[in-house]
């Protein structure tokens, strides 16, 4: 039984990162309409930003003009109020600020990053075959994982993780501090999110503008602002989730993302891709299902298991658990 | 099928269109290669006049026989006809194989995805299911290959009505997770140890290569290049390399001409009709279901004759020879690159998928500027054509196909002189920039930046240009570029 609530609190930390992955997922398709390949390595980049500012000046602050190299910036340690962003002498080290701050500044290039993408290369396939714009989110795959490669190498970076204590004891269980940080940052995302679209004039306007693009811009909505914003705002939760997803597993690495984009993916399209409650809710059931199946069956079946799990559920809810069911105007 | 817009009588007869005047030049070049190498530069220079003029001829007599989409095809088809001679080593021979299993493949998703509209991520498990069976059936039952074909296309096509009946139930971007996680299942259960006894586990199976029958070898060694191949073991290698190619070059066409069958007939016109809407397809009297899943099943039949080609080229199977990217979602991609719903896309498609990288590796071999961006290079490539070539590689094509002598001066012009003063400075500030970048940073980082330029959208530029006019009211903004930007 141990095990079993072991396996639980592992895979629903899990699945709740799948579930943040997701969430980016259902922003941009609730903005867009479109299914994102590239955002799993949109985060993985954004994350890789993250991991170049994380480090002290001397290792790589620019991370593409390499002037870092040639700046002799070693023992310049940045504090804010008097407090040090940086614990001690070692490459890795970040204080709890430390690590706000750079989470802040990345989800803030992240979001820029996410707006220049949609306005410079999205946007001129925008109106015209859905494939179409599936296709240079493709080429932006392939544009962000070999430029990582080129940038960072393909060895694994570690990433820091703000809070690094000892388990957590729930009695039946016991949890990392950094799953429960991470299931935290989920539900909240996941509220703020939405909120966004439900409960805000903004998020109003994205949707709006997704389902009905003439008529929204009839109505004063500028759409093409609300595509950007989709985009910046689904590259922001993206790069939380790669900056919460580094530090769990082995470290930061070019190829890390695609394969738990496909769960994100699954997790999406399991809780119903419009719904953002369904993308975490899915996510926790992907990564639980995944963890049970390795724990009680055996590790080659997870992909099996958890991805005929997803056919046959959608079988039967052809718009996912949480989704609404599409409605089609003759 | 298409029919250009132009018909020309009198003297214009004989002059080649745009489009022809660049398949003369295309064989002016070809000629000159063919010949360059042995003869000397008058012998290769006169024999390319004489080849393009008999061409020229031939050309301008045939036109109103042949439409002139037919004319691009026909010419690839001789063309290919030739390919192990034209090849440098069988290598490139066995590239060539594969462009045409590949092509089997897009054809098949073209029939789902292009013109009954139902986006597929699971081919690549199809074309596995059906290589996997003739090599299991072939190599641990030692069946006859075709024997083992007809039962592999026969088991995939009831596979691919199967795939089919989440169509009925799942719409857009549901269906292709559904179908992707289908690709997703195949290789761990090829993996799974209960099954290892007959898919060899991550090993995977392998088969000796079909060899050609006696007269076609001995025919196809005698004449080979002699200059490529020299010895009896080089001889052999390119008459084996050459049998498999032909093979699978008649496959590819006999896919082709099926495929550009289907598109005209019933069926095909049900499929568009299924795709464009599905209620007015219904209250034609179109049984959707039963198309949506008949395009499944139809285009199931291609992946498993790519599977059976696939099995017989490359004579290896292992699980990881049908991931996800590889067999599923990049055929998808050079699919709607090519151009989707159309016969000569998928062709060109085929080619992008076997020879892009190829040709980027080259370059970046030979340069070794940006040997660790070519896949970034690929990708870059990839969001060039889909933004500026929306209805694909075929539809540009046609586009050029259509254009008269007089509407490309006149485009010309008007793109070359309604430009405001605004504009070419942008441009010139543009190159400038472009050019500093490569010399101060790097080629690699200048071609980024062209793309970039390249895809970007008109009215990014134009509102940095309203910036500049809100400083320099002078400056009026054009009519003809509003119309472009609107």
């Amino acid at each position: 039984m141990e095990t079993f609530f072991a396996q639980l609190a592992n895979g629903a930390s899990t699945g709740a990162l799948y579930g943040l992955l997701a969430l980016a997922l259902v922003f941009i398709f609730r903005a867009t309409d479109v299914v994102n390949f590239a955002q799993g390595e949109m985060a993985m980049f954004s994350t890789y930003l993250g991991w170049s500012i994380s480090r002290p000046l001397s290792l790589s602050w620019i991370p593409f003009l390499g002037v870092d190299r040639h700046l002799n910036l070693l023992t310049w340690r940045p504090e804010v109020f008097g407090l040090p962003l940086y614990l001690g002498s070692e490459n890795d080290g970040l204080t709890r600020l430390g690590y706000l701050v750079v989470l802040v500044v990345t989800v803030a290039i992240a979001f820029v990053m996410g707006a220049l993408i949609e306005r410079l290369l999205i946007r001129p396939s925008e109106g015209k075959n859905l494939l179409n714009a599936v296709i240079v989110t493709l080429g932006i795959f392939a544009f962000l994982n070999s430029l990582a490669n080129f940038r960072y190498g393909p060895v694994p970076q570690t990433y820091p993780a703000p809070f690094r204590g000892d388990a957590v004891d729930f009695g039946l269980f016991k949890m990392s501090q950094h799953s429960l940080f991470a299931l935290v940052v989920a539900a909240v995302l996941m509220i703020a999110v939405y909120v966004f679209f439900q409960r805000t004039k903004l998020g109003l306007g994205v949707r709006a503008a997704a389902l009905n693009p003439s008529a929204s811009q009839l109505m004063g909505i500028n759409t093409g602002r609300m595509l950007t914003l989709g985009w910046a705002l689904a590259a922001a939760i993206g790069c939380v989730a790669g900056m919460l997803i580094a530090p769990a597993l082995s470290g930061i690495s070019p190829n890390l993302m695609f394969g738990i984009l496909l769960y994100g993916f699954a997790a999406a399209v399991l809780g119903g891709l419009d719904s953002a409650l369904g993308a975490v809710v899915g996510g926790i059931a992907v990564g639980v299902g995944q963890s049970m199946v390795v724990q009680y069956v055996g590790s080659q079946w997870s992909d099996i298991i958890a991805f005929g799990l997803i056919i046959a559920i959608l079988m039967v809810r052809p718009t996912g658990l949480f989704g609404a069911p599409a409605v089609k105007k003759v | 099928m298409h029919q250009t817009a132009h018909y020309r009588d009198g003297v214009e007869r004989f002059v080649p269109s745009p489009s022809e005047a660049v398949l003369l030049a295309a064989l002016v070049l070809f000629c000159w290669k063919l010949y360059g190498g042995t003869e000397n530069d008058a012998v290769a220079g006169l024999s390319s006049v004489v080849v393009v003029v008999v061409a020229w001829v031939v050309g301008v007599s045939l036109r109103a026989a042949l439409n002139d989409m037919r004319w691009w095809l026909l010419l690839g088809f001789l063309v290919a006809l030739i390919v192990p001679w034209l090849g440098a080593n069988t290598f490139q021979v066995g590239v060539m194989s594969q462009v045409c299993v590949f092509a089997l493949l897009i054809f098949g998703l073209n029939v789902v995805t292009g013109y009954t509209g139902q986006i597929s991520l699971g081919h690549g498990a199809l074309v596995g299911i059906s290589a996997y069976i003739i090599a299991i059936l072939s190599s641990n039952y030692g069946w006859n290959v075709f024997a083992a074909m007809t039962v592999g296309i026969s088991v995939t096509t009831a596979f691919g009505f199967v795939l089919g009946i989440p169509a009925l139930r799942l719409a857009g971007p549901y269906l292709a997770i559904a179908t992707l996680a289908a690709a997703l299942i195949f290789p761990p259960l090829l993996k799974l140890d209960t099954f290892e006894d007959y898919t060899g586990g991550i090993q995977g199976l392998h088969e000796t290569r079909l060899s050609p029958p006696g007269p076609i070898e001995s025919f196809l060694k005698e004449h080979a290049p002699s200059d490529a191949y020299q010895n009896d073991f080089q001889r052999r290698k390119f008459a084996e390399e050459s049998y498999l190619y032909y093979i699978s070059l008649a496959a590819g066409v006999v896919g082709l001409v099926t495929l550009w069958n289907l598109g005209r007939s019933r069926f095909g016109r049900a499929f568009v009709a299924v795709r464009d809407s599905e209620v007015a397809a219904t209250s034609m009297g179109i049984n959707v279901p039963l198309y949506k899943v008949t395009a499944f099943g139809i285009s199931a039949l291609y992946a498993g004759f790519a599977g059976a080609a696939f099995f017989l080229v490359i004579a290896f199977v292992a699980p990881e020879s049908f991931d996800l990217v590889n067999l599923s979602i990049n055929p998808l991609a050079y699919l709607v690159i090519g151009g989707l719903a159309t016969t000569g896309g998928p062709v060109v498609g085929a080619f992008g998928y076997m020879w892009v990288p190829r040709v980027i590796n080259k370059i970046a071999t030979v340069s070794g500027d940006f040997d660790k961006l070519q896949g970034a290079m690929t990708g870059l490539l990839l969001i060039v054509v889909m933004t500026r070539l929306p209805q694909g590689v075929w539809g540009g094509v046609r586009r050029v196909n259509a254009l008269s002598w007089q509407r490309l001066a006149g485009d010309s012009w008007a793109w070359a002189f309604q430009r405001s003063p605004l504009f070419w400075a942008g441009l010139a500030l543009a190159a400038v920039v472009v050019v500093l970048i490569a010399q101060f940073i790097g080629t690699v980082w200048a071609v980024f930046a062209l793309a970039l330029l390249i895809v970007a959208p008109h009215d990014v530029w134009s509102g940095a240009g309203d910036v500049l006019r809100r400083l320099n009211p002078g400056w009026k903004r054009n009519a003809s570029i509003q119309a472009d930007v609107t």
